[in-house]
């Protein structure tokens, strides 16, 4: 079961049922039975024996670490390691033996890159509850949450099945108190729900889904096209990448909505952003939270970086003592970003793309306002901002032409192919005949109905957008208006996703994305 | 020494971190008011206010720390 798929909204319409029929005390526990499900359902069952190996880890942990507190930080590093190891073993083991026999192979005759490798399968959503569980972990070892007794409701916090499998990852001080309440019946909790639900089928259906055989193919195919396929394939991953996870997180947050649960936001209009630290603020919000609170902090406020600080600032100055261990934390972070997104090469080049172009931004910043103004050049005119903008998505681009591209080896050609000038002319003359070429490859006529679904679902999520950017999201703001408008708007995304939207076999949408993390 | 004074001084580290003598800062204040307030200015205002202070933040209070207001609250009871 995927969350794009008739079988989620009847599982969530039955649950939705219990949890407001039974007594409302034992909401939290219809809430952690139906995670239970959706587990046994959408993932691997042999594969829960993990989730429940981290959730008895922490809670014996942090149980120990209040009942010793002379041991706590041995218990706290003990458990920590429990799970980190949990989670590098069944994400990385076959990214470390494929490194190990590389190098090997060069060494012996007898070994082959690739000749070593696991068939483990990982637990579902792994990347995301072993943050939160890494993350309240620590908080309690900090003394920023006190150790829930509840072990049922540990275990909630975990497994909570709409934010399970794609996260936002949320922080257990934020979402504990509504999680384990008791909340009545509340239409509006359902309207804006359901109104994000759509909201988010169709970004993922009318959007991502139509796109998603043409970049593939583009991809998969990046020696053939080369050049201005690029630049095309590049820009609709954008858009595909865009569309998918924050449509994903539309229909989570919105499920969520329906039991009067907030979850953290992880988008509020990334494309509106000016440098691409911006973008990360507005981009998976909540990974980005959870790297800097978890990893940036702790490392800036190590004994090792307050050593590094002084001995800079004796060497080269106050200025150089504060930018190299603050560029040098933002390296570790950006390398667990990258690393995070899987286990390649690749996923690490974007990481280290990212933390490039912000380290880059800083340091240019100051320079690039001087030439401005002796320029004579307004940096604030609309005409610049909107030059930021293009500019940004520009450079996020290349970052997650890494992220999508077969290899980092292929990466870099295709990066080279789009920057070299006769191999982008001669690709724009092929143009015409590789689309007919294209549409026979991925279904006749893909091409057309595709290219109409993608300009209606952009014009309607550029409307969705600006709603983001405003603060009241385009759902509370439907959901406030008349019956006859909710009417006719739930009935408009109704039919362009029955209409327009791409469906896979069986008429359940493939996994969203950022679910395969 | 008083609240008064001490958000007094911390609105002077305010100005130096931010390279912005325009700023007025009340207890209420947060990183949602101001623009430049990210983690790395973050650490420059801990830092900046720990050396003023002559006290070190515990994790608890870096992470958890909400607004000016609950800034001052730590740097009163260190300074207790």
């Amino acid at each position: 079961m995927t969350l794009v798929s008739f079988s989620f909204i009847c599982f969530l319409l039955i649950v939705l049922l219990l949890y407001y029929l039974l007594p409302s005390k034992w909401q939290w526990v219809i809430l952690l039975f139906g995670s239970t499900a959706f587990y046994m359902l959408a993932g691997t069952p042999i594969t829960f024996i993990y989730v429940i190996i981290s959730i008895l880890s922490v809670y014996l942990g942090t149980h120990f670490m209040e009942k010793k507190p002379n041991s706590k930080k041995k218990i706290y590093v003990f458990t920590l390691l429990i799970n980190i190891l949990m989670l590098v073993a069944l994400k990385y083991t076959n990214f470390i033996l494929t490194n190990i026999t590389a190098v090997g192979s060069r060494f012996s005759d007898n070994i082959h890159e690739g000749d070593w490798s696991v068939k483990w399968i990982a637990s579902l959503g792994i990347s995301f509850y072993a943050l939160q569980m890494i993350g309240y972990l620590t908080d309690c070892y900090w003394g920023i949450t006190a150790p829930q007794k509840n072990i049922g409701k540990l275990a909630l916090y975990n497994i909570y099945f709409p934010q399970m499998v794609s996260g936002p990852i949320n922080k257990y001080s934020n979402l504990s108190s509504s999680l384990f309440a008791e909340h009545k019946f509340d239409a509006n909790n359902l309207r804006e729900g359901g109104f994000r639900i759509l909201q988010g089928f169709f970004k993922k259906l009318v959007v991502s889904e139509q796109l998603t055989g043409i970049v593939d193919y583009l991809y998969a195919n990046y020696a053939e096209y080369n050049g201005i396929y690029v630049w095309i394939g590049t820009a609709l991953y954008l858009l595909q990448l865009y569309s998918d996870f924050s449509g994903c997180m539309d229909i989570v947050l919105g499920a969520s909505k329906c039991f009067g649960i907030d979850l953290a936001e992880n988008f509020k209009a990334p494309f509106a952003s000016t440098s691409v630290q911006e973008f990360w603020q507005r981009f998976h919000m909540s990974l980005g939270a959870w790297l800097k609170d978890y990893i940036m902090y702790p490392l800036m406020r190590s004994s090792a970086f307050s050593k590094m600080t002084k001995k800079l600032k004796n060497k080269y100055g106050k200025k150089a003592a504060k930018m190299i261990p603050t560029f040098a934390a933002m390296f570790v972070v950006w390398f667990c970003m990258g690393l995070w997104h899987g286990g390649g090469w690749n996923f690490i080049g974007e990481g280290i793309w990212f933390w490039l172009m912000i380290v880059l931004g800083q340091l240019l910043e100051k320079p690039l306002k001087s030439l401005g103004k002796n320029l004579h050049i307004n940096g604030e005119s609309k005409f610049m901002h909107s030059l930021k903008c293009v500019g940004t998505s520009f450079l996020i681009g290349i970052g997650i032409l890494f992220f999508k591209a077969v290899s980092l080896r292929a990466a870099f050609t295709m990066i080279g192919s789009a920057f070299n000038l006769s191999r982008l002319i001669a690709s724009v003359g092929t143009v015409g005949e590789s689309l007919s070429l294209l549409d026979s490859s991925i279904g006749t006529n893909r091409i057309v109905w595709a290219a109409i679904s993608v300009a209606i679902g952009l014009a309607v999520m550029i409307l969705f957008g600006l709603k983001d950017k405003a603060e009241e999201r385009f759902h509370v703001y439907i959901s406030k208006k008349n019956f006859w408008i909710r009417l006719l708007v739930g009935y408009l995304l109704i039919m362009s996703i029955i209409f327009l939207g791409a469906y896979g076999p069986g008429y359940s949408a493939s996994e969203f994305i950022y679910g395969g993390f | 020494m008083s609240r008064e004074v001490i958000l007094a001084k911390v609105n002077e580290i305010f100005w130096d971190v931010f390279d912005d003598e325009s700023l007025e800062i009340t207890e209420a204040t947060n990183a949602d008011d101001i623009e430049d307030w990210d983690s790395l200015t973050h650490i420059s205002l801990i830092e900046a206010v720990e050396s003023e202070f002559d006290f070190k933040f515990a994790m608890k209070d870096v992470v958890g720390m909400k607004n000016v207001g609950e800034m001052i609250d730590i740097i009163e009871r260190e300074m207790a």
